[in-house]
């Protein structure tokens, strides 16, 4: 889909993001690098902890980071001072999971989705209406819609609201944080379908990410696996399901239940939960789960190396 | 389903009116209608009161003292021979005035206090707070003594105490809801579109926390009236013969045997603004939350 | 197989000052003896409503159960008292939930938490239950020393494992288990679904499995019920539906669900948005969304059509096909 020739819109350098609680510092974020091509979109999956939304929410300041770099057209944003990352936010936007607590419950459909130009001091009111209902039109809200307040409306109509308010600014990227997983099925389907289309019609690129599995494989150009706040595996979406190489994202992969009768992938269980991430495993962090560890695993912990046509994978066995 | 981009007339009736749809949804509450005219026929009575009131409010008459309701002196006459009726009708000026005032600047000091350290949380939450937990220490009364003996005792002073001994409470209960709104994605939201802190403070966290400060404010009018009255007791304030229903009611303490209608008015006085008030208050806080919109 | 559990034409509503919401409406269906029922749908489809009218545990008011038969190894629960009642729930038929951190108590110990519901339902003394809570642990793979900790000590998936534990106690002959799975993650919802599987197998209990998720339903069921505002609009064996679903719904669900074992998935969205509770559609309440829907889907509401033990309510089938 996008290969060397394309160039990256957002790079990620060694982001590390820690919080300190009370019994120590929770390794979130620990040390992730890939980039985000022009116009893909790039899955980010993994269970929950194991900081995919930290990540996203890091990329576009909305937390601040450790350290690392976020370089987007050049600029580091992590670096950028107030005023120029308010000017920023107009190039990147995030959709949130829930929409019932993404939308303010005291501001009517039509107020949120124009906060954004009001903000930015875009065009004048009734410049800022007419926007605001061709930004309804295109996310399929009807304009009857305009005064009505959030709990009048349900999930997808929310979601739908919160698409909007992201659009606003017209943005190249979107940070689209389990933007379905909230919604039923049927809704959930109609969202995946509003969210392709928007990034046709567009031309956005899509940080997606999500815990579940079948819709990332569905958006994605590429997948990035996260474990305990690394990445464990990182390759073109295709290649990641038909040639799986790091064991948690085999046994990942082979957990997700298929609504079909006959499931073509063995099932591998893995044993017991994810570790804390206040004293993240020492090594490989999958060591304590995984079927095939070695001595090196515990000791060394294994970089994120190409293991051939652009598939990266953080484990000691694949290097061999 | 794309629908047409041309806007209704009917939308934008709407979308000009704002407060006109809070009134709207208000008037449906029978009860909040009815604590509003109250307090504004009060409010009016006080505006008005040289056209209302039969006599002046410290013309002390050659008729008895402490004398039982009459024809001549509707509600009785206090220890100088003074119309009790006219000192309530002018004393609504006073302790209206101090109420609202007092409570005005509590809560909006306390709320912004509570919605600035709900909101950044961490040092400054701890710094602001502890600070309020000063205040709170102190007895509200000697801390208004504090203040109006360092600024002087006159009327404003007296609504300058009585409202910065209140905030606290409010800091503390819009902390509470501040820290909870905070934690929701739509603040977040407003991060990633760019607003600033204050926007965010002002446009989402304070109306998400409306309840609570609606509530406390109607129930503070009365405890600020009352706390004027004990700092007017002691000099500190209202200086007599000023009429107020708070100082008329320590005053009339000490013929509670023999002339108890003269606490038993200014009491009910009070008592009638603060459950108005509280209805009232009751009303506008639904009628501003657009969930319990019917 | 004798059947253990056969519920009739159940309908149940709630009253509520907006108005009135038909939860359930005309509810049929009867798990057998070890059967394994999975109760699918989306948010509002009646799932939970009809779980808790078969423990009994619709709160009254606002709830009314207008009518129904519900009875379970040959009795009718709605005769008993709700002392009787009592005697039932928890002993035999019990409940797991979606999230077990608010169904566990958080200032007792699991251990202790167990024991209570076996001591609640069988004769035993105290250190007898707990010794076979501490069993019960083991079953469910979490190591006996850990029964002196208190639920918070333990994670998501642990801590459903404890539900299973305190649901399988009392060796119940029915389990009814809300979403057991939707709170997990996919790796631990893997190890607890291959846990509820060997357990029922080791404990021979019928299940009824309510979740959305179709994938779930086909790892642990054998038989399906599609519900759809209120109604059972498809219910068949896990085969019929999985393979021969004839329901417009049931296949628009199918249609949603990106194929992760395809390279290139399409998803088709059914159009339109769940009904209002409070006013359900005229006829069959799925045709405004329906893309087969005609006049009579309209004006009537289709009856059951049977064959080979699937039943499909939709006027495409019924009256041997005739259609609308």
């Amino acid at each position: 889909m996008n290969s060397d020739g394309i160039r990256p819109l957002l790079e990620v350098r060694d982001l590390v993001k820690h919080f300190k609680v009370g019994a120590g510092t929770v390794h979130a974020v620990d040390g992730v690098s890939f980039s985000i091509m022009e116009g893909e979109t790039l899955g980010l999956v993994g269970e929950s902890g194991c900081g995919k939304s930290t990540t996203g929410r890091v990329l576009i300041r909305l937390t601040d980071a450790t350290s690392g770099s976020v370089t987007y057209q050049g600029q580091d944003i992590l670096a950028l001072n107030k005023p120029k990352m308010t000017a920023m936010r107009r190039e990147m936007q995030i959709i949130f999971q829930d929409p019932f607590s993404s939308i303010d419950p005291r501001k009517t459909v039509g107020d949120t989705i124009g906060k954004p130009l009001y903000i930015h001091h875009i065009g004048t009111k009734r410049e800022r209406e007419e926007r605001i209902d061709h930004l309804m039109e295109l996310v399929g809200l009807s304009s009857r819609l305009y005064n009505k307040y959030p709990h009048e409306l349900d999930g997808g109509r929310r979601q739908r609201v919160g698409i909007a308010r992201a659009l606003a600014l017209s943005p190249r990227f979107i940070v689209c944080d389990e933007p379905v997983s909230a919604l039923d099925v049927s809704i959930q389907a109609q969202i995946l379908n509003l969210l392709e289309e928007l990034q046709d019609t567009m031309g956005l690129t899509y940080l997606f990410v999500s815990h579940d599995l079948s819709v990332i494989k569905h958006l994605s150009n590429r997948i990035a696996v996260m474990y305990l706040g690394k990445i464990v595996e990182l390759s073109p979406s295709l290649d990641l399901f038909k040639n799986t190489l790091h064991p948690y994202a085999q046994a990942l992969l082979s957990a997700v239940p298929v609504a079909k009768l006959r499931r073509t992938r063995e099932r591998i269980i893995l044993t017991g939960g994810v570790p804390s991430p206040i004293n993240p495993p020492s090594g490989c962090r999958f060591h304590t789960r995984c079927r095939h560890k070695t001595p090196i695993c515990s000791e060394q912990e294994p970089r994120l190396l190409d293991a051939g046509n652009n598939h990266f994978v953080a484990c000691h066995l694949a290097h061999r | 389903m794309p629908a047409s981009t041309t806007p209704t007339p009917a939308k934008k009736d709407k979308r000009q009116s704002k407060i006109g749809e809070i009134w709207r949804r208000l008037k449906v509450n029978k009860g909040a209608v009815a604590g509003l005219v109250v307090i504004l026929l009060l409010t009016a009575m006080a505006v008005f009161a040289p056209y209302l009131a039969p006599y002046g409010p410290n013309k002390m008459s050659a008729g008895p003292r402490l004398s039982a309701p009459s024809m001549k002196h509707p509600l009785g006459t206090d220890s100088f021979g003074r119309d009790q009726l006219s000192r309530i009708i002018y004393g609504a000026r006073i302790s209206l005035y101090v109420g609202f005032i007092a409570v005005g600047i509590g809560a909006v000091f306390g709320g912004f206090i509570g919605a600035v350290v709900g909101y950044y949380g961490g040092k400054v939450d701890n710094i602001l707070m502890r600070m309020m937990d000063v205040l709170l220490a102190v007895p509200q009364i000697i801390l208004a003594i504090a203040i109006v003996g360092a600024l002087g005792a006159n009327l404003v002073n007296l609504m300058i105490a009585v409202g910065v001994s209140q905030i606290p409470r409010y800091a503390r209960i819009v902390r509470a809801s501040a820290l909870s709104v905070r934690g929701q994605e739509f603040v977040e939201a407003a991060k990633a579109i760019g607003a600033s802190d204050l926007r965010i403070i002002m446009e989402n966290i304070l109306p998400n926390c409306m309840a609570p400060i609606i509530v406390q404010s109607t129930l503070g009018v009365a405890s600020a009236i009352l706390s004027a009255a004990a700092l007017s007791f002691l000099g500190l304030g209202i200086q007599p013969p000023a009429a107020e229903w708070g100082s008329m009611l320590s005053l009339g303490r000490q013929y509670m045997r023999n002339a108890p209608h003269l606490t038993f008015y200014p009491g009910l006085s009070i008592a009638v603004v603060v459950l108005a008030l509280n209805i009232f208050g009751d009303g506008l806080r639904d009628a501003l939350d657009p969930k319990l919109r019917q | 197989m004798t059947v253990l559990l056969s519920v009739n034409d159940l309908c149940v509503k709630y009253s509520t000052f907006e108005g009135v919401v038909h939860a359930v409406n005309g509810v049929s269906f009867e798990i057998p003896e070890r059967g394994t029922l999975g109760l699918v749908g989306e948010s509002g489809a009646g799932k939970t409503t009809t779980a808790l009218s078969l423990m009994r545990l619709i709160p009254v008011p606002p709830g009314i159960v207008e009518r129904g038969k519900i009875s379970f190894g040959g009795r009718d629960l709605e005769t008993l008292s709700e002392d009787e009642m009592k005697k039932i729930r928890g002993d035999q038929i019990s409940m797991i939930f979606q999230d077990p951190m608010t169904s566990l108590n958080p200032v007792l110990t699991v251990g202790l938490q167990i024991a209570e519901a076996i001591a609640a339902h069988q004769n035993m003394s105290e250190r007898e239950a707990l010794k076979k809570a501490q069993e019960m642990l083991e079953k469910v793979q979490i190591p006996s020393v850990r029964h002196k900790e208190y639920p918070h000590e333990f994670s998501g998936g642990m801590r459903q494992r404890v539900g299973i534990a305190m649901a399988l106690a009392c060796n119940p002959r029915l389990i009814i288990a809300d979403e057991p799975t939707t709170a997990l993650d996919v790796t631990i919802q893997a190890q607890v679904i291959e846990l509820m599987r060997s357990l029922r197998e080791e404990f021979s209990t019928a299940m009824m499995l309510i979740t959305h998720d179709l994938g779930v339903v086909g790892e642990v069921c054998d038989r399906v019920a599609v519900m759809y505002a209120g109604e059972i609009v498809e219910e068949g064996s896990l085969e019929q539906i999985f393979e021969n679903a004839r329901h417009p719904y049931t296949t628009g669900l199918f249609k949603c669900i990106p194929d992760i074992e395809e390279d290139s998935s399409q998803i088709h969205p059914i159009k339109g948005l769940m009904p209002d509770p409070f006013e359900l559609p005229t006829g069959c309440c799925f045709h405004p969304r329906c893309p087969e829907s005609g006049e009579t889907c309209r004006s009537w509401k289709p009856e059951p059509f049977r064959e080979n033990g699937q039943v499909v309510r939709c006027h495409l089938y019924s009256k041997g096909g005739v259609g609308r």
